[in-house]
């Protein structure tokens, strides 16, 4: 990923980390399989502290259909952009192919979400965003890192309105303030971030009881009697404990 | 009491209603699907068939019968899709299913029943490189539109194994429309015996539409306006997802369920966007039909449409 300068060291992150996503299957499809990738990034995720970035790289992966897409990265994206977030990570795809572009995007309307891709070097902000708040993100790609009064020079606007956009932007997880006079795009972050950390992630095989229940979200039309009667029942599908993830696909 | 269904020469979508009506008169006892003058099927045709089978054993209780078309070539062809597989499951055949022969070069996807995701993730991983090869290289769709393919079969495999509460089977095949359209086409029937649309989303949205829920509702809730049986709010984008790769395919998807069809219809066919009042049938039936690419200047992009 090859940036512009961004000015120095990016001091709003403590660490970055490179995940590769894979499954056993060349592509990614099925709920419980998107249910199983997201968990296991979730599962990373609860080692990072302070603030930090998840690159999540997707180069291996065929295809996403939008079971997936909406497992793994709106949810991603919807929980960690809520304010009881579990820790304080942003979120960058990575190798997403172009044609896979629309499956993601139609997820990401849906919640109005943004997020950053990367691919072939250049960044790309996926989702519906304003025409105004793209503008400013594409500004804030172009300069890397930048102070209210440069992005307020670069955009034509008066201070107040820069620092409201550049706010915008962080509340929508796709730029990162650094201290209280910084901000940064996310992918010169990703190119500077201080700590920098490798992970794959690779979903084996579905578990059978997973199969069977967990992954289609607990059933409305059954009684708690019924649950419990079927196979693999009394199982929790939206799991949200470590010690119930023995019961969610094999990674 | 023995019922005799006799199936149409062409057992395709319109065939299936005909099926489908003798299907929903009848008020049980012995079925006999009487197939012997079928000389033409589409994979509609054939996972109707298994449907009409599994739906009548899981009313009635039965195992119903059918007799096997008399014409070589259709038997010979629902030999290679791997009809006679499924079919054991589902009817009483007198004899041992004919074995599988391969040779049939626009053959997608044979016959394969959808019980659980791990069938999804075969099914997509098998017809990947054979969609490739048959859409990419013969056809020329463009590789993001191969990829759609792909899409379009998983979302609606998923739909089974989610939503019918049972199990179902998926069949594509390429074909030459060449009366009915001019060009190739591919062809994907997905159907399952389960609940139904409004069986599905009963339980959390029939009391909004109080006396107006319905199969057709049901219908329009799931596909025109993302509605899902789960509470959970990223579901539901599926089959609002395909429709939208469908229609700008130009091609056309039809949901039949209960007593009702909805439909995304293309400019080249003329067709109602939703049915109502037709013969009760259990499930989902699902098909949808993707033109070949045609280039801007009215070719098939560069090639014979043969």
């Amino acid at each position: 990923m090859d940036r512009p300068a961004t000015g120095g060291v990016c001091g709003g992150v403590d660490a970055v980390l490179h995940t590769s996503v894979a499954t056993f299957y060349s592509n990614l499809v099925t709920r419980p399989t998107g249910r199983a990738v997201r968990v296991a990034i979730e599962e990373q995720l609860r080692e990072m502290t302070g603030t930090s970035l998840s690159i999540l790289d997707f180069s291996r992966v065929r295809i996403i259909d939008y079971s997936c897409a909406d497992e793994v990265i709106a949810k991603l994206l919807r929980r960690f952009r809520s304010t009881e977030r579990p820790s304080n990570v942003f979120f960058v795809v990575k190798g997403v192919p172009e044609n896979q572009r629309d499956t993601v995007e139609h997820v990401l309307r849906r919640d109005n979400l943004l997020l950053v891709a990367v691919g072939h070097g250049r960044s790309a902000l996926w989702g519906a965003a304003p025409a105004r708040l793209r503008a400013a993100w594409q500004c804030l790609d172009q300069l890397g890192r930048t102070a209210p009064e440069e992005f307020a020079s670069a955009r034509g606007v008066n201070l107040r309105a820069a620092s409201s956009c550049l706010r915008r932007l962080v509340a929508q997880r796709v730029a990162l303030p650094e201290g209280r006079d910084a901000f940064a795009s996310l992918l010169a972050v990703a190119d500077r971030g201080p700590v920098q950390r490798t992970a794959d992630i690779e979903v084996r095989s579905l578990g059978r009881a997973a199969e069977l229940t967990a992954p289609y979200g607990e059933d409305p039309t059954l009684s708690k009697e019924d649950r419990r009667a079927r196979p693999g029942g009394g199982i929790d599908p939206y799991l949200s404990k470590p010690g119930d993830l023995d019961q969610l696909p094999a990674r | 009491m023995t019922v005799v269904i006799q199936l149409p020469e062409t057992l395709d979508e319109h065939g299936f209603e005909g099926l489908v009506a003798g299907w929903a008169a009848a008020e049980g006892g012995h079925l006999l699907l009487d197939a012997r003058h079928v000389r033409w099927v589409s994979p509609f045709g054939i996972v109707g068939l298994l449907a009409a089978g599994a739906g009548w054993q899981g009313r009635w209780g039965e195992r119903p019968r059918i007799q096997m078309p008399e014409n070589e070539e259709v038997i010979s062809y629902l030999g290679r899709v791997g009809f006679f597989e499924a079919a054991r499951a589902v009817f009483d055949l007198p004899e041992r299913p004919r074995r599988r022969v391969g040779g049939d070069t626009d053959r997608l996807l044979e016959v394969t029943p959808i019980r659980s995701h791990q069938d999804v993730h075969d099914v997509i991983d098998n017809v990947a490189d054979r969609a490739a090869l048959i859409l990419g290289n013969r056809l020329e769709y463009p590789a993001a539109a191969v990829t759609n393919f792909s899409l379009i079969l998983s979302e609606v495999c998923q739909n089974v194994v989610e939503h019918a509460g049972d199990h179902g089977w998926v069949s594509a095949q390429v074909y030459n429309w060449r009366q009915r359209l001019g060009r190739k086409v591919v062809v994907i029937a997905v159907m399952d015996v389960g609940m139904g649309f409004r069986g599905s989303l009963a339980r959390e949205h029939a009391q909004r539409y109080g006396d107006r829920w319905s199969d057709q509702t049901a219908l329009e809730a799931a596909f025109l306006h993302g509605v899902s049986r789960y509470r959970d709010p990223g579901r539901g984008q599926g089959l609002q997802g395909i429709r939208k790769v469908v229609s700008r395919w130009n091609g056309l998807i039809t949901i039949r369920s209960g007593t009702a069809q909805i439909a995304e219809v293309p400019d080249w066919v003329e067709m109602d966007l939703v049915r109502s009042g037709l013969p009760d049938f259990p499930g989902a039936q699902i098909q949808v039909v993707l033109p070949q690419r045609v280039a801007p200047d009215g070719g098939d992009g560069g090639r014979g449409d043969g």
